[in-house]
C-alpha cells in the first residue's frame, strides 16, 4: 500500500503538468496571502497611529491645562483645554474592535470597521465615501478567500479529471486492472496523492502568513487555523470525490473534464448565486436609501424643533444650565447642537438596530443555504474566521454605543454647563476596551457552517466510495 | 448532407451548413445551449425586475430627499448647505442587462458644503457581506462567462475531435484545402453560436426599448446594438481561438485542457489580477489622504499664490476698500457670506487641481486594464458592455462632474443669502423654506451613444483586433500546422 502510494506520488510529481499546476497554485496562494497581509498590516499601522495620536492629543491638552493652572500659560480664544466645547466636543476617539482570528484570509470589504472615530456628537451622520474606481472592486479582491473557494476546486478538477478516464482513453485501463490491484484502489491512491499535494500547498502558504501576521495572537489564531484547515480538507475532499464519481463513468479525460467543469459552474457559481437571490428575497438587505431618508427626517425634524429640544434637555438636567451666555458660536454648539445630537441618537437607535438585525438575519439564512453549495459554506467559514460576519459588527457597535454613553456621561455636565474642565476630568476619562463575541454564539455559528460543509462533503465522499465499487476498465454509461 | 461544390465560397458555405447540421445532432451541445439560454433568461428577467424596482425606489428617494430639502425649516444657510441635498444617477434601461458598477458605487451622491461629493456614500457593497463572486447573476456576465466558455470549448473540440475520429483525413482526402475546410467549419460553428446570441439580442433590445422613454429609444437601440456587437466579437474571438488551439494540439484532451486554462486565466483570474495590479501600480489615495492634501494646499497655497489666511487678509482689505469703510463691522453686507464665497471658490480651485491628479490615476488604472485586455479580451468586452449600458466609471464620472457643478452653484446661492441678509461680521441668521425653494433641482442628461463610443474606443479597438487577429491567425496556423 505504502509502496503503491509512493509510486503514484513519483508518477504524479514527474508529470510536468502537475508540477506546473502546483507551482501556479503556490504562486497564487502566496500573492493572495501577501495581499491579505499587506491589508492587515496597513490596518494595524493606521490603528496604531490613530491610537498614538489620540494619546498624544489628550496628553498635550492635559499638559496645557496644567500649565494654565500653574500660571505658566495664558488661555487663548481657541483650543482652550479648559473649555469642554473646544477640547472635547470635536475630539474623536479612535476605537478598534477585538481582532478577528484569521483576518489575513480576506482583503475584501469588511462590514466591521477596523477603526472607528467616535466623539461626543452622533456617529451616525459620518459618511465614508471612497475615491477609488469601483471597476477595481468589481470582481472582488485577490485574496485567499478567492483562491481557496474558487480556484482550488478548479485545480483539483484539472488534476483529478483523468485519474482513471485518462487510462481508458489511452487504452491502458485494462492492463492496469490486471496488475493485481483493483482500479478502485488505484484511483483512491491517485486522488489521495492529489489531495495531499493541493492541501500541502494551500495549508503551508496559509500557515506561513498566519505565523507571520499573528505572531502576537497565536493563541487565538492557531486553533482557528486548525478549524479552517479541517474545513479546507473537507472542501478539497468534496471536489476530489466528485472527480472520482465522474471518473467512474467517463470514457475519456475530455468528457470527464467537461462534466466536472459543468459541476463546478453549478456548485461554485450557480448555486451560491441562486442561494443569494433566494436569501435576498426572503431576508432583504437593509435598505440604505430608506436609512438615509430616515436619518435626514430626524435631522430636519430636530432642526425645526431645536428650541424645544434644547429646553427639553435643560429641563431634564437643570444642573447643566450654562453658567455663562457665551458668544453666538458657543450658544449654537453647546446649547443647540449638543442636545440635538443626543436626541438624534435616541431617535436613530431603533433604525440602526433594525439595519443590523436585517444584516444578521440575512447572514443566518445564507449559512443555512450553504448546505446546497460547499463553496458557499467554505466561503462563509473563511469569511467568518477573517472577521467578516455581521455579528462581529453588532458586537463592536454595541460596545461603541456603550462607550459613547460613558464618554458623554463623563463630560456632559461640564460641556453643557460650560463649566471649566479640571485635571481630574482628563485623568478619569473613560477608555475603550473592545469586547469579543460570546464564545457560545461565536463557535456555535462556526459549528453550523462546518456542519453545512461536512454534510455535502461526506455525502460526496460516501457516494464516491460506493460508486467506485463499479469502477470498470471501460467505464459505465 | 449536400455534396461539396468545386468553387471555394460554395465549398465554405457547404462545409458550414454541414457543420451546423452535425452540431445540431450533438446532444451535449443542445444541453449546453439550453442551460445557457435558461440562465440568460433567468438573469434577464431578474435583472429587469431589479432595474424596475431600483428605478422606482430611486425616483421616490429623489422626490423625498428634495421634499426634505424644501421643508427643512428655518436654518442658517451654511448649515442648510451642510444638511445638503441628495442627487441620484439616472440609469439607462440597458442597466437591466449589465448593472456594471451600480452595486459598488451606489446611485446617490450627497452634496454638501466644502467637499466634492464621492460615490459610495451609500455603499451597496458594504451590505453585501456575502459577496457571490464575479458577475453574480447579470445577463451580460452570463453571456460573457458561459457563452465564452461554450465558444472556447466548441472550438477546441472541433478540429481535434475530427482528427481523433478520422473525419479530418477523409475530408482532406476529397481535395478540400485545409484553410477552406477550416473556414467553413469555423463559420458553421459561429452560425450555431449565433443562436443564443441572437436570442439574447432580441431579449436585450426588447427590454431596453420597453424600459426607455420614447425620446431616448434611438440612442438606447444604438447602444444595445453596439453592446451586442461587442459580445458577438468576444464570442467569435474565443471560438476562433478554440479552433486555433484545436488545430495545433495533438488530442481532444490537450485542446480542451488548453481551452479551460485560457478560460480560467482570462475570465476568472485575469480580471482580479488586473484590478490588483492597477491598484498596486497606480494606487488611489484614500479619501482621508486626499482631504489632507487639499487641506494643506488650501492652507498653504500653490503656484506662488498664498494660502487661505493670506487671501482672507487681502479679501478683508479689498472689501473694506470696495465699501469705503474702516472696519468689517461697518460693512452694509455680511462679510461672513463674502468670506464663505471666497473660501468655497478657493476650495474649488484647490480641489480641481487635486482632482485632475486623481483623474490621472484613474486613467493610468484604465490603461493598465487595457494592457491586460490585450491578453484577456473579456476585460475589453465587459468594459464596452458597461460603457454602452451607461454603468461604467466614465458615466459615473460624467454624472459626478455635473453634480459637483450643481453643488458649487447651490453653495454660492447659500453664501449669497448670508451676504445679503446680515451686515458686518454677524454670522447667525436663518434662511426659510422660501429660500430653499430658490435652489432648483439638478437636471442631468445621460450622454449620448457617440460620447459613450468615444469613451470606449480603446477597448473596442482591442476587441476588434482580437477578433480579426485570432480569426486570421487560426487560419494561418492551421494551414501551416494542421495534419490529419
Amino acid at each position: 500500500m505504502k509502496l503503491r502510494l509512493k509510486n503514484e506520488w513519483r508518477l504524479f510529481i514527474r508529470a510536468p503538468a502537475s508540477v506546473l499546476l502546483l507551482g501556479v497554485l503556490a504562486i497564487l496562494t502566496m500573492v493572495a496571502a501577501g495581499n491579505g497581509t499587506q491589508r492587515l498590516l496597513q490596518e494595524r499601522i493606521t490603528a496604531r497611529q490613530a491610537l498614538a495620536e489620540d494619546r498624544e492629543s489628550f496628553a498635550a491638552k492635559r499638559k496645557a491645562l496644567e500649565d494654565l493652572e500653574a500660571g505658566r500659560a495664558q488661555e487663548g480664544q481657541v483650543g482652550s483645554p479648559r473649555k469642554a466645547h473646544q477640547a472635547i466636543l470635536s475630539a474623536r476617539r479612535p476605537l478598534v474592535p477585538n481582532p478577528a482570528e484569521l483576518p489575513v484570509l480576506s482583503s475584501g470589504t469588511r462590514p466591521t470597521p477596523e477603526l472607528l472615530a467616535v466623539s461626543i456628537l452622533t456617529r451616525h451622520v459620518d459618511q465614508q465615501p471612497r475615491l477609488d474606481d469601483p471597476s477595481n472592486r468589481l470582481d472582488g479582491p485577490f485574496d485567499l478567500v478567492f483562491v481557496v473557494t474558487w480556484l482550488l476546486p478548479l485545480f483539483a478538477l484539472v488534476l483529478g479529471c483523468d485519474v482513471i478516464s485518462g487510462d481508458r482513453e489511452r487504452g491502458s485501463a485494462t492492463l492496469l486492472a490486471s496488475q493485481g490491484t483493483s482500479l478502485r484502489r488505484i484511483m483512491a491512491k491517485r486522488l489521495l496523492v492529489r489531495f495531499w499535494s493541493l492541501f500541502a500547498v494551500v495549508a503551508t502558504g496559509s500557515l506561513v502568513v498566519v505565523l507571520i501576521s499573528e505572531r502576537t495572537n497565536l493563541g487565538n489564531a492557531l486553533p482557528a487555523l486548525a478549524l479552517w484547515m479541517t474545513g479546507l480538507a473537507v472542501y478539497l475532499g468534496f471536489w476530489l470525490a466528485l472527480a472520482a464519481l465522474v471518473n467512474v463513468h467517463a470514457r475519456s479525460a475530455a468528457s470527464a473534464a467537461l462534466a466536472l467543469l459543468g459541476i463546478w459552474i453549478a456548485v461554485a457559481v450557480a448555486s451560491p448565486a441562486l442561494s443569494g437571490s433566494v436569501v435576498q428575497a426572503l431576508a432583504p438587505p437593509p435598505d440604505r436609501l430608506q436609512g438615509v431618508l430616515a436619518l435626514r427626517d430626524i435631522d430636519a425634524d430636530l432642526n425645526r424643533r431645536r428650541r424645544e429640544v434644547t429646553n427639553e434637555y435643560y429641563s431634564r438636567s437643570p444642573q447643566n444650565r450654562p453658567i455663562a451666555a457665551g458668544d453666538e458660536f458657543e450658544h449654537y454648539f453647546v446649547t443647540e447642537l449638543y442636545p440635538r445630537h443626543l436626541a438624534f441618537d435616541r431617535a436613530y437607535a431603533p433604525i440602526a438596530a433594525r439595519m443590523d438585525e436585517a444584516r444578521t438575519r440575512q447572514a443566518r439564512l445564507m449559512r443555512v443555504a450553504g448546505v446546497f453549495s460547499p463553496t458557499l459554506s467554505f466561503r462563509l467559514l473563511t469569511e467568518d474566521l477573517a472577521g467578516l460576519a455581521p455579528e462581529r459588527r453588532v458586537t463592536f457597535f454595541e460596545a461603541v454605543d456603550s462607550y459613547q454613553d460613558r464618554w458623554r456621561d463623563h463630560f456632559d455636565h461640564k460641556l453643557a454647563s460650560m463649566r471649566p474642565l479640571t485635571l481630574s476630568d482628563y485623568d478619569s476619562k473613560p477608555d475603550f476596551h473592545p469586547v469579543g463575541e460570546r464564545a457560545l454564539s461565536r463557535w456555535g455559528r462556526i459549528a453550523l457552517i462546518l456542519a453545512t460543509l461536512l454534510l455535502p462533503g461526506f455525502a460526496a465522499i460516501g457516494a464516491a466510495l460506493r460508486r467506485s465499487r463499479r469502477l470498470a476498465p471501460f467505464g459505465t454509461p | 448532407v449536400p455534396a461539396i461544390p468545386s468553387e471555394r465560397p460554395g465549398v465554405i458555405a457547404t462545409i458550414a451548413r454541414r457543420e451546423i447540421s452535425l452540431q445540431f445532432r450533438d446532444g451535449r451541445l443542445r444541453l449546453a445551449f439550453l442551460v445557457l439560454i435558461a440562465a440568460l433568461a433567468t438573469a434577464c428577467v431578474s435583472g429587469w425586475m431589479q432595474f424596475k424596482q431600483a428605478a422606482r425606489e430611486q425616483q421616490a428617494f429623489e422626490q423625498r430627499a428634495r421634499d426634505q430639502w424644501l421643508t427643512q425649516g428655518e436654518r442658517h444657510p451654511h448649515r442648510a448647505a451642510h444638511f445638503g441635498s441628495y442627487v441620484t444617477k439616472p440609469e439607462l434601461s440597458l442597466a437591466f442587462f449589465e448593472p456594471g458598477l451600480r452595486s459598488f458605487a451606489g446611485q446617490t451622491l450627497w452634496l454638501e458644503a466644502h467637499d466634492r461629493p464621492a460615490f459610495a456614500n451609500v455603499r451597496a457593497d458594504d451590505d453585501q457581506t456575502l459577496t457571490l463572486g464575479p458577475g453574480a447573476a447579470s445577463g451580460a456576465a452570463i453571456l460573457q462567462l458561459l457563452g465564452g466558455l461554450l465558444a472556447l470549448c466548441t472550438g477546441a473540440l472541433s478540429v481535434a475531435g475530427d482528427r481523433e475520429s478520422g473525419v479530418l483525413r477523409q475530408v482532406l482526402a476529397q481535395g478540400v484545402g485545409v484553410r477552406t475546410w477550416l473556414a467553413g467549419k469555423t463559420l458553421g460553428l459561429a452560425g450555431i453560436l449565433a443562436i443564443p446570441l441572437a436570442l439574447a439580442g432580441i431579449g436585450v433590445l426588447a427590454g431596453a426599448l420597453i424600459g426607455a422613454p420614447t425620446w431616448a429609444r434611438g440612442d438606447v437601440a444604438a447602444r444595445a446594438s453596439l453592446l451586442l456587437l461587442s459580445n458577438a466579437l468576444l464570442v467569435w474571438a474565443l471560438l476562433a481561438a478554440g479552433v486555433a488551439i484545436s488545430s495545433i494540439t495533438n488530442s481532444v484532451r490537450a485542446a480542451l485542457t488548453a481551452a479551460l486554462a485560457i478560460w480560467i486565466g482570462g475570465f476568472v483570474l485575469a480580471p482580479r489580477a488586473t484590478a490588483m495590479l492597477a491598484e498596486w501600480i497606480a494606487p488611489t489615495p484614500s479619501l482621508a489622504d486626499y482631504r489632507l492634501r487639499t487641506a494643506k494646499l488650501f492652507r498653504e497655497g500653490f503656484d506662488a499664490r498664498g494660502g487661505y489666511d493670506a487671501q482672507l487678509k487681502a479679501l478683508q482689505e479689498s472689501t473694506l476698500r470696495h465699501y469705503g469703510v474702516e472696519t468689517l463691522a461697518e460693512l452694509p453686507v455680511g462679510f461672513s457670506g463674502i468670506r464663505m464665497k471666497h473660501m468655497d471658490a478657493w476650495s474649488a480651485e484647490v480641489d480641481d487641481r487635486e482632482f485632475a491628479i486623481l483623474a490621472q490615476t484613474y486613467e493610468r488604472q484604465f490603461a493598465i486594464r487595457m494592457v491586460a485586455a490585450a491578453l484577456a479580451p473579456f476585460i475589453a468586452a465587459r468594459q464596452i458592455t458597461q460603457g454602452m449600458a451607461g454603468t461604467d466609471w466614465s458615466h459615473y464620472q460624467h454624472f459626478l462632474g455635473a453634480a459637483e457643478r450643481y453643488r458649487r452653484q447651490f453653495g454660492r446661492q447659500m453664501n449669497d443669502l448670508i451676504e445679503h441678509r446680515v451686515a458686518g461680521e454677524t454670522w447667525e441668521m436663518d434662511g426659510t423654506n422660501a429660500d430653499w425653494a430658490t435652489v432648483k433641482p439638478l437636471r442631468y442628461s445621460i450622454p449620448d451613444v457617440r460620447w459613450a463610443l468615444r469613451e470606449q474606443a480603446i477597448p473596442a479597438l482591442i476587441l476588434l483586433a482580437w477578433a480579426l487577429a485570432v480569426a486570421f491567425g487560426s487560419l494561418w496556423l492551421a494551414s501551416r500546422r494542421l495534419e490529419p
